[in-house]
């Protein structure tokens, strides 16, 4: 590939800013075309002085592209982006009450069998040592078994607690896929 | 005789419409389309006008592009008509000639029906 001139990369590097101050999309596209049209003319016999002044300042050339491209946006587009933002309306909505269930669901019981695993164990322990707590109550049940039904109120709670852990990890990647995506700079 | 804005707006209508002509029967690139409407005088418009309007006609989905390797230098963007803008073609043909009629009567009657 040839050494591209500096005024032409000069301009072309104008142009790229400019069409990404404007928002304007396929900017690739459109800047492989002006070098097309530049390679052409000189092709021509053109000289590169005067196909410069034609093609006009490269914020020039941009804001036409933006006027033509962003403000005849065609219609189906603009249903496209209405379309985009009910859904994610209808997401965060009902995302929300799904949300509030399922985190108090399954946070409450997670919580509620890692605090009583976490009992079960330091009440099984000291009744073991002769220790009674009052106003616990292990329901008649051996100190050892007692201690033992500790671990599986962990389990359970720590099961739970990861359960929570993939639902906010499912949401937040539904989230992420319901917004628009970032533009290509 | 310097160009009016009258001109400017006038062309800047009907240039969609010739652009749209011009590659009814084959397909072009750029550089070729900006020449070619320079040969018909009033239609001659700037880079900076066709290029954008090429573009946008191709959001619209009235044109498609192509490349094709160029001896100039970088692969030749050739855009052709859609079935979308061969339909686009025929309703602004249709509405060119009725508004160039209207506007011929209504120059030549000065306005009696």
């Amino acid at each position: 590939m040839s050494q591209e001139d500096p005024m032409v990369a000069q301009y072309v590097t104008r142009l790229q800013n400019a069409l990404r101050r404007y928002s304007v999309p396929e900017s690739a596209e459109i800047v492989a075309d002006v070098r097309s049209h530049i390679a052409e003319a000189l092709n021509y016999g053109q000289p590169l002085g005067a196909v410069m002044t034609t093609l006009g300042p490269a914020d020039t050339l941009a804001r036409a592209y933006a006027v033509e491209l962003l403000m005849h946006e065609p219609k189906d587009a603009r249903i496209e982006a209405l379309l985009r933002f009910l859904k994610i309306m209808g997401f965060v909505i009902a995302g929300s009450f799904l949300s509030m269930i399922v985190a108090v669901t399954l946070g409450g019981f997670g919580l509620s069998f890692l605090l009583a695993g976490m009992i079960l164990i330091v009440a099984g322990g000291l009744e073991a040592l002769g220790v009674h707590l009052a106003h616990v109550h292990t329901g008649g049940l051996p100190p050892l078994v007692t201690i033992a039904l500790g671990p599986v109120a962990l389990a359970v709670g720590w099961g739970f607690c990861w359960l929570l852990w993939l639902y906010v990890r499912m949401a937040a990647r539904a989230l992420r896929k319901a917004l628009p995506g970032k533009t290509k700079a | 005789m310097p160009e009016t804005e009258w001109t400017s707006q006038l062309r800047r209508g009907v240039l969609e419409l010739c652009i749209l002509r011009l590659l009814r029967d084959q397909a072009s690139y750029g550089y070729e389309i900006v020449t070619t409407l320079a040969t018909f005088g009033p239609l001659a418009a700037g880079e900076n006008t066709v290029y954008p309007l090429l573009r946008r006609l191709k959001a619209d989905k009235h044109l498609e592009t192509f490349s094709v390797e160029s001896p100039a230098g970088p692969p030749r963007q050739y855009y052709r008509l859609t079935t979308l803008g061969q339909a686009r073609l025929a309703s602004l043909q249709t509405e060119w000639t009725d508004m160039a009629r209207a506007v011929e009567r209504c120059l030549n009657d000065g306005g009696v029906p």
